[in-house]
């Protein structure tokens, strides 16, 4: 292989790179777009949650939001009616996951060094400020640490012996890896309950701990091997080891029922749990509880204290298992209970495979396809390979099987042959070599449309113009190639000559390889007829009022030079004015311009846009219109020409001007007419509320007329050449700063006429003083 | 080649100086001096500016942008008044030219990227600055974005000096290695950004930029080897 064939198939890799890359953000957009035209499936308003009776009795809850959010109607296990509120629910339920499974980030490890774990208000009111508490991470070792006041100076430090001023030797901070294993760090603030819902586990938790000030120990670390925990009062700057000895799996706290029962932290071991009264005076009363033999292997537990007993919860693919123990800890009984939540939905057939076949890379969507396969559990949050390491029991079913994609896959690939078919039959007819179409098929049936967008581009189809030869044939060769190759032989040259046809001249070949570059390009012609028809227009017009044609060719000059920003910038209003009158479809502007939903101009996001645009707009043309002169000294012919200066200047002035003015006008006009209409916002409305917009407007004109002094004054760019325009477009903060904005809005508009007066009389000086080019 | 090095200097200093100036208003923005775009990026005392998101996807917004330019200017300076037929008549090789040039670019990549990002790193770790403990980790996707803005620096080049349609392919390198570098860099370094199976590690995400250099030096070399300057 050839030196020059590998530098052409990087280039053709890093375009298919580019296509496969543009294809893929265009073709979410699309879905974005679309999505919110349609809007997302209706709902149903009624919702289910799992819950407890503070009794320990299951139930299940339904929720209406039409009926107000403490609207709940309970019902057992069995669909008989419940009498409970919302204050009856059960609110100490424990969730213990294995804390070897959570994954920890691959490229954020940041995450992890530096986690806030709380606050500690001061000793004295008024005094140091709130203290704030990290737990500091370097990877091996770690220690908390407090920083108070607005300076953010170190209060002090919490390591394996406790507090001090000063930070501990490494050996005494607490250990956080240990090999493949990580510590658990477990705060009040953050218990695992709250994640519950996080990581997928199909139970509602309806768990607000409801710690009272007696409950002081806000943390607990559990060392990466499990063996030893602490339990951490950041309030009160103190340490307690809570358990030594087997190794602990899990770790979280308990709110306590009654204000004077102290907080409870929960540990997992492997066969038990044990539950620490954590008293002032350290590590109070331990119960155990035994785990049933048939529940020691599941990777996430929940535990529930109930008047007969114990509860246990472990879920399954389709709901969850209740286990009952009796007071005596031995067990009483299982129940299965079915998901019937509708909040978990399944994309349809049809949209996955509409996703798949929108990809158009099949390449690509079989590593997607893979990654959905592979992952395998209800959240990316489970580490899988722990869990199959470890042989922990986690509902293991993929959110997609392979027999959902397999149809998806398989349309994709059918697609994908149409375009190798595409890419073959082209090559075939340009007499390309049999190993070019070999590699360009597989290419192509690999990357699907985005490699034979990648093809085109890196291909061109030349045929050489050499009279001398005959029955030339186009060859394929790489975009730009400097050896021109010739071959006198192919499927083209034997079919025409078989024909009796003329070999194709240069043009005509150009033509017809050229189509799909001829329809872009006729956009641009399009354009152009436009801007000769509207010149015809203009033309008569001058003729009507008067207007000398050298005036009139200068006007004209002027107005094809401008055109396209006027269009550009009219279309940018139209695209905001749509999304601010609500039109479906524009949500990818994001939050920049929102649907207006108060009182026009007033209290709604016009301004901000309208602002950005004719300021780029105003700053733009006037750039536009100076450096089109001052590209190959176009001044010189210019000035040539049988007309004054001073008409030059005011040409390109009225034009520029007109156009400001008219193209930043009409949205204020459209966007007040529709606000005037009965129904369209929800505010009331009165055309005085556009004075707001029409000040800005004005101030619009001084920002053009200071840009093109600075464009066309020579002076030093690092000098006073920048002067003008930092002067007005200093207008816009300065009319706030000085309360001109409070101003009659007519005496704020003469005050813009004035400074407009100004521009344009130096402006004139500018342009009759200084030398040209 | 040090003198075209210095003339791509020179003739780049406008860029540089542009680049210089949106890196100091950012700056000015992180450190609190500034409060333009103040409202635009949530604030959280407890989480480290430049490695949250908001903050961040700025940064890389600054930085490709830098980049880009940078890429594009260098390749299309020769291409005014016939500059091109001058350069490569010299008595210097295209390769070593178009070498030169790239050296210069990259270097200049890295210097204006690197620099304000060891300058907010250097302030960010003086105690009383920030209300918070500092960790070297911090500075993790600051520099990666180093990484990443040498590939869309070339992506910029080769957009330049490819001769193709602008209406077609000829800007695909430069917004390709754009939205790439949204993705293996931005959404990466989010916690829970993308599956795990499609986020790079650190390792393959410097692999993945050394890749992509490769393979953008090898297509612009290419290029320069078969493309007509007349």
């Amino acid at each position: 292989m050839s030196g020059s064939m590998v530098k052409s198939i990087c280039l053709a890799v890093l375009l298919t790179t580019a296509a496969v890359t543009l294809w893929i953000f265009g073709f979410v957009m699309v879905v974005g777009i679309l999505e919110e035209v349609i809007g997302p499936p209706q709902r149903s308003s009624e919702s289910h949650h799992f819950v407890f009776r503070d009794d320990g009795l299951p139930v299940w809850r339904k929720a209406d939001y039409r009926k107000g959010a403490e609207f709940a109607e309970y019902h057992d296990l069995d669909g008989q009616p419940v009498e409970m509120t919302l204050k009856n629910e059960h609110s100490q339920m424990v969730t213990l996951i294995d804390s070897r499974l959570w994954r920890q980030p691959k490229r954020a490890i940041w995450t992890s060094r530096i986690v806030p774990v709380g606050y500690q208000p001061p000793a004295q009111p008024n005094v140091g400020g709130t203290a704030t508490w990290f737990f500091k991470d370097d990877g091996e070792r770690g220690y908390f640490v407090s920083l108070v006041g607005v300076k953010r100076q170190v209060n002090g430090y919490v390591g394996q012996k406790g507090f001090s001023r000063k930070l501990p030797p490494r050996s005494d901070w607490f250990v956080t890896r240990s090999g493949n294993e990580w510590h658990n760090l477990v705060s009040h603030l953050n218990p695992w309950d709250n994640r519950a819902g996080w990581i997928g586990l199909p139970f509602t938790q309806q768990v607000v701990a409801k710690f009272p000030e007696t409950a002081n120990y806000g943390q607990l670390f559990v060392e990466p091997d499990g063996r030893r925990v602490f339990a951490i009062d950041l309030k009160q700057n103190k340490l307690v080891v809570i358990h030594e000895g087997e190794p602990v799996f899990s770790a979280s706290f308990v709110s306590p029922a009654k204000a004077e029962e102290p907080l409870k932290a929960v540990l997992r071991l492997l066969d038990s749990l044990r539950v620490v009264s954590l008293t002032k005076a350290g590590a109070g009363k331990v119960a155990i509880i035994p785990i049933p033999e048939v529940l020691r292997r599941a990777g996430a537990l929940q535990w529930l204290k109930t008047n007969e007993g114990h509860t246990f919860v472990t879920f399954r693919e389709e709901g969850w298992r209740l286990t009952m123990l009796n007071e005596a800890l031995q067990p009483i009984g299982t129940r299965d209970v079915d998901d019937r939540r509708n909040e978990i939905h399944k994309p349809p057939p049809f949209l996955l495979l509409a996703a798949f076949v929108g990809v158009q890379s099949p390449a690509l969507a079989d590593l997607f396809a893979s990654a959905i396969l592979h992952e395998g559990t209800p959240h990316q949050d489970i580490d899988t390979s722990r869990l199959r390491e470890l042989g922990l029991e986690w509902p293991t079913a993929a959110e997609m099987s392979l027999s959902e994609l397999i149809a998806p896959l398989g349309v994709l690939q059918l697609t994908a042959i149409v375009w190798m078919v595409l890419t073959v039959r082209r090559l075939r007819r340009f007499s390309a070599s049999s190993r070019d179409q070999w590699l360009w098929g597989v290419w192509t049936l690999l990357f699907g449309a985005p490699g034979y967008l990648a093809f085109r581009a890196h291909r061109e189809w030349r045929l050489i113009p050499v009279s001398s030869v005959a029955h030339l044939e186009a060859v394929p060769r790489p975009l730009g190639s400097g050896q021109h190759q010739v071959c006198k032989t192919g499927t083209l040259a034997r079919r025409m000559e078989r024909d009796g046809q003329e070999c194709p001249s240069y043009d005509e070949a150009e033509s017809a390889t050229n189509r799909s570059r001829r329809l872009i390009a006729s956009l641009p012609s399009a354009y152009g007829r436009l801007l000769d028809l509207a010149e015809l227009r203009g033309a008569n017009i001058a003729a009507r009022v008067g207007l000398s044609p050298s005036h009139t060719a200068l006007a004209l000059k002027e107005f094809r030079l401008t055109a396209g920003l006027a269009l550009l910038a009219s279309l940018v209003y139209v695209v905001v004015l749509a999304r601010l009158i609500g039109i479906k479809g524009l949500g990818i502007i994001g939050d920049w311009v929102s649907p207006t939903s108060a009182a026009p101009f007033v209290h709604d996001g016009f301004t901000q846009p309208f602002m950005v645009v004719g300021i780029l707009l105003a700053v733009w043309l006037a750039v536009w219109q100076s450096v089109a002169e001052s590209r190959s000294e176009a001044w010189l012919f210019m000035l040539q020409r049988p007309v004054s200066r001073r008409a030059i200047v005011l040409s390109k002035l009225s034009t520029g001007l007109l156009l400001v003015t008219g193209c930043t006008a009409w949205p204020i006009l459209v966007y007040a007419t529709w606000a005037s209409r009965p129904g369209s916002v929800a505010a009331p409305f009165e055309w005085g509320m556009t004075e707001i917009a029409w000040r800005q407007w004005a101030a619009l004109t001084p920002i053009y007329l200071g840009t093109l002094l600075a464009m066309l004054r020579p002076a030093r760019w690092i000098g006073t050449r920048l002067l003008p325009v930092i002067a007005v477009i200093g207008w816009l903060p300065g009319r706030e700063a000085l309360g001109i904005w409070c101003w009659p809005v007519w005496w704020e508009l003469l005050a813009v006429l004035v400074i407009d007066v100004c521009l344009v009389s130096v402006l004139f000086l500018v342009v009759r003083e200084r030398e040209y080019p | 080649m040090f003198a075209v090095i210095l003339k791509e200097l020179r003739a780049t200093a406008w860029v540089v100086a542009l680049g210089a100036a949106a890196f100091a208003w950012f700056l000015s923005e992180l450190c609190g001096l500034s409060g333009t775009t103040r409202g635009w990026f949530p604030t959280n005392e407890m989480s480290y500016q430049l490695v949250t998101p908001g903050w961040l996807l700025w940064w890389g917004f600054v930085s490709a942008g830098f980049a880009g330019s940078l890429g594009l200017v260098m390749s299309l300076n020769d291409a005014s008044c016939g500059m091109w037929a001058f350069v490569l008549f010299r008595p210097i090789s295209r390769r070593r030219y178009i070498g030169a040039k790239l050296v210069a670019g990259s270097c200049l990549t890295v210097t204006m990227v690197g620099i304000p990002a060891l300058v907010f790193l250097w302030w960010s770790a003086t105690p009383g600055n920030l209300p918070m403990p500092f960790d070297w980790t911090f500075a993790l996707p600051a520099f990666e974005s180093i990484g990443w803005a040498v590939v869309v620096f070339l992506g910029g080049f080769l957009s330049g000096i490819r001769l193709a349609s602008w209406w077609w392919s000829r800007l695909w390198p430069l917004v390709a290695t754009v939205i790439l570098g949204l993705w293996f860099w931005w959404l990466a370094t989010m916690p829970t950004g993308l599956p795990s199976l499609l986020t790079p590690t650190m390792a393959q995400y410097w692999l993945l930029c050394v890749g992509m250099a490769a393979l953008l030096v090898t297509s612009i070399m290419h290029v320069v080897d078969e493309r007509d300057f007349a």
